[in-house]
C-alpha cells in the first residue's frame, strides 16, 4: 500500500564556504492512511524532507520509498500543497481542477462531472467559473485541495498549507481538512511549526532538531476520531500539546518556540 | 450554498470560514455574484472600464483645449496652427498626395505601418527566441547578457549611417533598424518574465502528473505570457522612434518623411497632421497588444 519509508536520509547544500548539513540520517515510516506531522523550528530541514518525498530534491544518501518503490521524481501519486495555494491565475477554478487529468492524459467523459462534484465537496459550488484572484485565501486553499485530489493521490504532502491564513480562517481550514481526511483516508505528511495544529490533526507527531536536521522524537496522538475542533479544549489534548512543545524545546535546547522565531525574524 | 446532503459537513465548515469578515473576497461582498458569477462581474468591470475611458478622454480633451487657446493667442499658422486648421489639413491630404509627386497621408501611414510590422515581427521573434534560450541555458545567458547590456544603451539611431552603408536606402535597412531596437527589449523582458515564474507552479504541475515538457509549455511559458506582452508593448514604442528617425534621414515615403518635407516647406499644419497620425496608429497598435494581454491574463 501507499506508505512512505525513509531510511537514513541525509542532505547537504553547497554554501559559499563549504556546505551546510540540512538532514542527517533521518528515518521514518508513515503507514498507509496515516496522518503524520513534522514539527520543529524554522530551518530544521522539515521542508527539505517533504520535498525529498515529493521528488523535487534528491537526497545525498539514504532510501526514499513510496508504496515500496524508490522515488525518482515528482508524480501524481503524491499530491503537494504549498503555503501559498499556487493556483494557476490564468485558469478558472474549474479549469485549475481539470489541469491534472489533462496533464497526465487521464481526461475521460466523466472527468468534468467529477471536478464539479469535488468542488462542491470542498464548498466551492457556484465558484467554478471564478478566477483564483476572485476568491478569498481560504477558498483558494480549498480549490488547491480539489485540484490536488482530482488525480487521486495516495499521499498528500503539505508544507504549512495554512501558515499564511488568519487565525479564524486557519481554524476553518483545519476543520475542513479533518472532515476531508475522515472521508478519504489518504496518507498525509504535514509540515508545520504550529504545535496545536499538529496535535489536532495528526496520528503521530515527529519532532525534528535543527542544524543538522534530525528526527529526535515521535509522539503518538491517541485522541479519538473523528475529531472536531472541540477536542482542543480537552485536558488530554492540552497534555499532548505540552508534551510536543517540550519535545520541540528539548530538540533545540531551551527558550520558547515563539521566542526563537522572533529572534530569527529580527536577527 | 446549494450543497447536497453528502456535503453538508464540508458546507458547514464553509459557513465558518465565510463568517470571517476579512477572509472573504469580492465574491461575497456581491451577493448577485454567487448566482451568476460571470454576468455580475462583467457589469462591474464594464462600469469600471467606462469610467477609465471617460477619464482618459478628459485628459485628451483638456490638451486639445489648451492647444486651441495657445493657437488663438499666438495666431500664427506657421508657428502653431489651431486644432481646426490641423484637422482641415489632415483631412485634405489624407487622400491627396503631398508634395505633388509623393503619397497621400493614408499611403504614407500604410508605408510606415508596413515597415514597423515587418521590423517589429522579426525583432520580436528573434528577441523572444534568444531570451527563452538564455532563460533555459545558463552558459548562454552568461555569454549573451554582457552583449545585450553593451548594446542596450546605444540608441538604434546611431546605427542608421552604418545600415545605409551596408544595405543602401531601400526597405531592408529600415526593417533591420526596427528589429535591432526591438531585440534587446524583448530579450530582457522574456528572460525576466520566465525567471519570475515561481518554481512552485512547476512543482505543482509536476505533482499533478505533468511531464517536464508539459509543465514547461503549459505552466512556465503560459505564466510568463502577460509579462512578455508587456515587453512587446515597450518594444512597439521603440519601433516608432526608430522608423520616424530613419524615414527622416533616408526615405521618400512614410510619416517621418512627410513631417520632414512639411517642415522644409513650413507647412506646420501638416507636421501636426503627421504627429497626430503617428499617435493614432501607435495608440491602435498598443490597444491591440493590451487587448491581447487581457485575453491572456483575464484578471490582470
Amino acid at each position: 500500500m501507499a506508505g512512505v519509508a525513509l531510511g537514513n536520509v541525509s542532505k547537504q547544500y553547497a554554501h559559499h564556504r563549504g556546505s551546510v548539513e540540512i538532514l542527517r540520517n533521518v528515518s521514518i515510516t508513515v503507514e498507509d492512511g496515516e496522518f503524520v506531522s513534522l514539527v520543529g523550528r524554522s530551518g530544521c530541514g522539515k521542508t527539505t524532507l517533504l520535498r525529498i518525498v515529493g521528488g523535487f530534491v534528491r537526497p545525498d544518501a539514504g532510501s526514499v520509498l513510496v508504496d515500496a518503490t524508490p522515488v525518482r521524481g515528482p508524480g501524481s501519486d503524491r499530491g503537494v500543497l504549498f503555503q501559498q495555494p499556487m493556483l494557476f491565475p490564468w485558469l478558472t477554478v474549474l479549469e485549475n481542477t481539470l489541469f491534472g487529468p489533462r496533464a497526465e492524459g487521464s481526461y475521460a467523459a466523466d472527468t468534468r462531472e467529477r471536478a464539479v462534484e469535488l468542488l462542491r465537496v470542498v464548498g466551492l459550488a457556484g465558484f467554478e467559473y471564478h478566477y483564483p484572484k476572485q476568491l478569498s485565501g481560504g477558498m483558494m486553499h480549498r480549490a488547491a485541495f480539489a485540484r490536488a485530489m482530482m488525480v487521486n493521490p495516495k499521499i498528500m504532502l503539505m508544507d504549512e498549507p495554512f501558515g499564511a491564513l488568519d487565525a479564524l480562517t486557519r481554524a476553518g481550514m483545519q476543520q475542513f481538512l479533518l472532515e476531508l481526511w475522515e472521508r478519504r483516508r489518504f496518507t498525509v505528511i504535514l509540515v508545520t511549526h504550529d504545535v496545536e495544529e499538529a496535535v489536532l490533526l495528526s496520528d503521530r507527531v515527529a519532532v525534528m532538531a535543527s542544524a543538522p536536521g534530525e528526527l529526535v522524537e515521535t509522539i503518538e496522538i491517541p485522541l479519538p476520531r473523528p475529531r472536531t475542533y472541540d477536542v482542543s479544549e480537552s485536558t488530554e489534548f492540552v497534555d499532548l500539546k505540552r508534551r510536543v512543545r517540550q519535545a520541540v524545546e528539548r530538540a533545540r535546547g531551551g527558550g520558547s518556540v515563539v521566542g526563537a522565531d522572533h529572534a530569527r525574524a529580527s536577527g | 450554498m446549494n450543497c447536497g446532503p453528502g456535503a453538508s459537513r464540508a458546507g458547514s465548515s464553509v459557513g465558518d470560514v465565510r463568517a470571517v469578515p476579512s477572509g472573504e473576497g469580492r465574491a461575497q461582498r456581491d451577493p448577485a455574484g454567487r448566482g451568476q458569477p460571470r454576468s455580475a462581474l462583467g457589469e462591474g468591470l464594464l462600469a469600471l472600464e467606462w469610467s477609465r475611458i471617460g477619464m482618459g478622454l478628459l485628459g485628451v480633451a483638456s490638451i486639445i483645449v489648451a492647444w486651441w487657446f495657445a493657437a488663438l493667442i499666438i495666431s500664427d499658422n506657421v508657428i502653431l496652427p489651431s486644432p481646426v486648421a490641423t484637422g482641415r489639413t489632415l483631412l485634405h491630404y489624407l487622400t491627396r498626395p503631398y508634395p505633388a509627386r509623393g503619397l497621400t497621408l493614408l499611403g504614407d501611414t500604410a508605408m510606415s505601418l508596413a515597415r514597423i510590422l515587418a521590423g517589429f515581427a522579426w525583432g520580436a521573434i528573434a528577441g523572444t527566441v534568444l531570451g527563452a534560450a538564455m532563460a533555459a541555458v545558463r552558459p548562454l545567458r552568461l555569454i549573451i547578457d554582457p552583449l545585450i547590456e553593451l548594446g542596450r544603451p546605444l540608441p538604434p539611431l546611431a546605427f542608421i549611417p552604418l545600415l545605409i552603408v551596408w544595405f543602401g536606402i531601400g526597405e531592408l535597412p529600415k526593417v533591420m533598424l526596427i528589429g535591432l531596437g526591438v531585440i534587446p527589449i524583448m530579450v530582457v523582458s522574456v528572460v525576466a518574465a520566465l525567471d519570475a515564474v515561481p518554481e512552485e507552479y512547476i512543482e505543482a504541475a509536476r505533482s499533478l502528473g505533468a511531464s517536464p515538457g508539459y509543465a514547461l509549455l503549459h505552466v512556465r511559458v503560459r505564466a510568463a505570457l502577460p509579462a512578455v506582452i508587456t515587453g512587446l508593448r515597450l518594444a512597439m514604442g521603440i519601433s516608432w522612434t526608430s522608423i520616424v528617425a530613419v524615414e527622416m534621414i533616408a526615405a521618400t515615403s512614410g510619416l517621418g518623411y512627410v513631417i520632414l518635407e512639411a517642415s522644409n516647406y513650413l507647412v506646420t499644419p501638416l507636421i501636426f497632421s503627421g504627429i497626430v497620425l503617428i499617435a493614432a496608429v501607435a495608440l491602435i497598435l498598443d490597444g491591440l497588444l493590451r487587448l491581447l494581454r487581457r485575453l491572456v491574463a483575464p484578471m490582470g
